[in-house]
């Protein structure tokens, strides 16, 4: 139908997930959908760092095409809005959604606390959903939306997906680019990186 | 005394193929669907969708499900969030959707479907 979507946030057997990656693939394109696997096991991978000290963080931290944290407290969210051009996956507040805009940051809005979830589940994820859209509208933080499927019956079609964000809140256009080009633009991104094509922030060979 | 055709709600039909071990029945499909829309909207906005399991193939998994064309998108986004039907895990795919159901069939439905109108 025309709707393109690029989902960064699939777990294959090789991490958490319960499918092989050739099936995910197999049903993605069935769905119609895009995936990126962050397993963390390959150099076209997510690397997703979940952590509570500062130490944490800089223990696992490594080159990957993109890098997901999850920090666990509010001095370790402190940290991970630093890391410029990561994926966040925490509840945002001012300071953290200003540091996030100014670290070319994104926040994730996952759609697997939703799925298949009831009542308090549902109501709290859904509540995280609404105030990461006000501080991000709000400071001008880049929004990207994934399944988190950790099975091939985790994975949406684009059209779906859209739906569920309109119906979530997020305009047309906030929809369209949270599917499609700040998924894009964090690999594209990953992609120049690692071909070392961009030696600092802000100077990219041509 | 009928509602003048002017006056008629407009429908929109959604094809959708559920993915899912094991058999599904047409019961099970329907509770599952106004389940998650009541579950997610509410009962009272869920009661304007004018949700209707129109056909069913239960060896296919495949149906038509007819909904107010003011509430697709609620409607879509119900079906996306349907997890499991039962304790089965399961996830409703949107085929296509269509203002005819002859429409929907010809775009959507191509293989000759063996749904049976409920």
């Amino acid at each position: 139908m025309g709707m393109r979507f690029l989902d960064l946030c699939v777990y294959s057997k090789d991490s958490v997930g319960r499918d092989t990656r050739t099936d995910l693939e197999a049903f993605a394109n069935t769905v119609g959908s895009e995936i990126r696997f962050c397993d963390g096991t390959g150099a076209a991978d997510g690397f997703e760092i979940v952590f509570e000290k500062q130490q944490d963080l800089k223990k696992q931290l490594k080159p990957s095409l993109y890098t997901v944290l999850e920090p666990q407290s509010e001095d370790a969210a402190a940290m991970a809005v630093k890391v410029k051009h990561t994926i966040i996956r925490a509840r945002l507040n001012p300071v953290l959604a200003r540091a996030m805009a100014e670290n070319s940051c994104s926040i994730e809005l996952s759609l697997a606390p939703l799925i298949g979830t009831r009542g308090v589940k549902r109501t709290r994820a859904l509540g995280l959903i609404r105030t990461n859209l006000k501080y991000a509208r709000k400071y001008g933080v880049s929004i990207l939306a994934t399944t988190g499927a950790k099975s091939s019956l985790g994975l949406r079609s684009p059209f779906q997906v859209y739906e569920l964000l309109r119906v979530l809140g997020l305009t047309e256009d906030e929809a369209k680019s949270a599917m499609n080009s700040t998924p894009r633009n964090i690999v594209t991104h990953g992609e120049l990186m690692a071909a070392g094509k961009i030696v600092s922030e802000s100077v990219r060979l041509v | 005394m009928s509602i003048a055709p002017t006056l008629r709600p407009n429908k929109r039909y959604i094809a959708f193929i559920v993915h899912t071990d094991g058999p599904l029945k047409t019961r099970e499909a329907v509770d599952t669907i106004l389940g998650e829309a009541t579950a997610f909207f509410g009962e009272n906005l869920s009661s304007r969708f004018g949700l209707w399991l129109t056909e069913f193939d239960e060896e296919k998994k495949q149906g038509i499900l007819s909904c107010n064309r003011e509430h697709k998108g609620e409607t879509i986004a119900a079906l996306t969030l349907i997890g499991a039907v039962g304790t089965t895990p399961a996830s409703f795919q949107v085929l296509g959707i269509s203002g005819t159901i002859k429409a929907l069939k010809r775009k959507f439905l191509k293989d000759g479907s063996n749904m049976s109108a409920l």
